[in-house]
């Protein structure tokens, strides 16, 4: 089984409060104040999380792991806001200096990209959120993120770990070293739009480009905003869009499985290896 | 006060595209409609935004979990301020494990619910899944009431269908739910536009006779068909050779005579109801 990763795994003792003190945004399942965030899921279980705290205290007592999907989502996405950070609910592969994020219109689509793309690159995988500064850092607290590997068991049978959800498919992979200090790495973003098109076609995407992709998949705009202020939320997106390079794939229909974009992917990304 | 959402909802091949381009059209009005830029109609079973609106990843939940986060989603979406927010689904509205509906009433400005002759939707529905040689497997799909379009998987929660009268009886008796018949529409696509303007914008006045006639033309099923046969249209399925066909009524007589009697023991009551006749004709419906 994965270990929870050590910044946010740790279940702290006490009850999460009832309401939020403070609550400058909310959904149904969150409430987010400046430094801390309360998260209430539809079974009842309550997460807390404060920032500096070093954990989450949970209740009613809940198993870590099974708790990983929340732990590792939506806490440290929260957490990455409140740290002034943008996250993005991506997988990523490192590779030397290099990180390539995916995103494709399911999570499940990028994810089994990611996983079959580590294969073959014998690259590691980061990060079913990821976390970006305008510099480009893509590391939270320490710790490079555990992923959720979604469907890549089909694609990567080695991986497969416990399933979270009855009948699920989902596997984990253990928490990936955290890039050595600040190092800053090459981002590449790599997002697949689902066309009408027989054939896959890779466009290059210019600055604009590039900030629409950001800006179309960061978690919780809304938060951003409210944290951030609408000019503060777009000022911080641009800053990013600056680091990453990012490329679009129209995903033909008929061959959108991710072995066929793994194989058109693999040289562009100076990948030796081929679709497992 | 009611919220926001406007659910255009039906069985699957119902009508319910066309509703949303005729919608879509009148919306847009600068007289460039085209299938693959409807902005208007996201689908309800949509994954990625619900995760961004309820900060959580509904994948990571059972499907019953995921259910419920959705509904309290879009009830917290339809119940806050903004202008309305059309939907299409073709869930039925059913209760969830707690016992509420998918979408609740106070989230619910109302329902747009087209309806059709279920020997010409099994037909359809048919073509639609790759199963024309399959009839047998999708008359039985459509007396389930357990059945789903798709689970919940991948970029979409699951869907719901239920059976065909269970999908129906579901929204006519949801609040503010106004149900049209697919016949009628194409008997009178501008009476059928009107209705569905005046029920969206009630505010607006009468809809404008220039307009409606530009939109009725613009969305008219000769027009849809060619606009997928130049370009596709990106929600045709894989297992469909194309969506839009000859969107006549009253094909479904051709159904065999033993899938037309099974449809007419599990659905009787409702299609009478409706106007539907048993040997595939449609008649006067007298809406009360």
């Amino acid at each position: 089984m994965s270990p929870v990763p050590p910044a946010f795994g740790r279940i702290l003792p006490g009850s999460p409060p009832e309401q939020l003190a403070g609550v400058i945004f909310r959904t149904p399942f969150l409430q987010v104040s400046r430094g801390a965030a309360l998260i209430r899921l539809p079974d009842g279980t309550r997460l807390h999380y404060c920032r500096r705290a070093g954990g989450v205290q949970v209740q009613p007592d809940g198993d870590p792991v099974a708790l990983m999907p929340i732990l590792t989502q939506t806490v440290f996405a929260i957490a990455a806001w409140l740290d002034g950070l943008v996250p993005l609910p991506l997988p990523g592969l490192v590779k030397g200096s290099e990180l390539f994020l995916f995103h494709g219109q399911s999570a499940v689509e990028a994810e089994a990209l990611a996983a079959l793309l580590a294969q073959a690159g014998r690259a590691e995988v980061c990060g079913g959120m990821v976390a970006l500064s305008g510099a480009g850092l893509v590391r939270l607290n320490g710790t490079a993120l555990a992923t959720d590997a979604g469907f890549a068991r089909a694609h990567v049978p080695e991986l497969a770990g416990a399933p979270t959800r009855e009948g699920a498919t989902r596997v984990w992979l253990a928490p990936a070293p955290a890039p050595a200090g600040d190092r800053r790495l090459a981002v590449t973003l790599i997002a697949t739009t689902w066309d009408n098109r027989d054939d896959h076609v890779v466009t290059p995407q210019d600055s604009a480009g590039t900030l629409a992709l950001i800006a179309s998949m960061v978690f919780l705009p809304e938060l951003g905003r409210t944290l951030l202020g609408p000019e503060g939320l777009a000022q911080r997106l641009h800053d990013i869009a600056g680091t990453v390079t990012a490329a679009l794939i129209a995903s033909g229909k008929s061959t959108g499985r991710p072995e066929s974009l793994a194989r058109l992917l693999i040289p562009a990304m100076g990948f030796g290896g081929g679709v497992p | 006060m009611s919220g926001r959402l406007v659910c255009l909802a039906s069985y699957p091949k119902s009508g319910n595209t066309w509703l949303r381009a005729m919608l879509s059209a009148w919306v847009q009005q600068d007289g460039s409609f085209d299938i693959n830029a409807m902005s208007f109609g996201a689908h309800a079973s949509r994954r990625d935004w619900i995760d961004a609106a309820s900060g959580l990843r509904s994948g990571d939940f059972a499907p019953e979990e995921a259910a419920l986060l959705r509904r309290e989603t879009l009830g917290h979406i339809g119940g806050s301020p903004g202008a309305l927010l059309f939907l299409k689904t073709h869930d039925a509205n059913l209760p969830l494990a707690d016992g509420q509906p998918v979408f609740r009433p106070a989230a619910l400005r109302l329902a747009l619910c087209p309806i059709r002759h279920p020997y010409d939707v099994a037909l359809s529905l048919a073509h639609h899944l790759g199963r024309s040689d399959d009839l047998d497997g999708v008359v039985a799909l459509m007396c389930d009431p357990a059945a789903l379009l798709s689970p919940d998987e991948g970029d979409r929660f699951a869907q719901p269908l239920s059976d065909w009268s269970g999908n129906v009886r579901s929204w006519a008796s949801t609040p503010r739910a106004h149900l049209f018949r697919y016949e009628d529409m194409l008997a009178d696509p501008g009476l059928a536009l009107r209705r569905a303007v005046r029920l969206c914008w009630p505010d607006d006045g009468d809809p404008d006779d220039a307009r409606v006639a530009r939109v009725v033309q613009e969305t008219g099923f000769d027009r849809l068909r060619a606009q997928e046969a130049a370009h596709s249209f990106a929600e045709r399925p894989p297992t469909a050779a194309r969506f839009f066909r000859s969107g006549r009524a009253g094909g479904g007589g051709a159904l065999a005579p033993e899938l037309r009697r099974r449809l007419w023991a599990a659905h009787g009551e409702v299609m009478a109801h409706y106007g539907y006749h048993e040997d595939g004709a449609t008649g006067p419906w007298h809406q009360g």
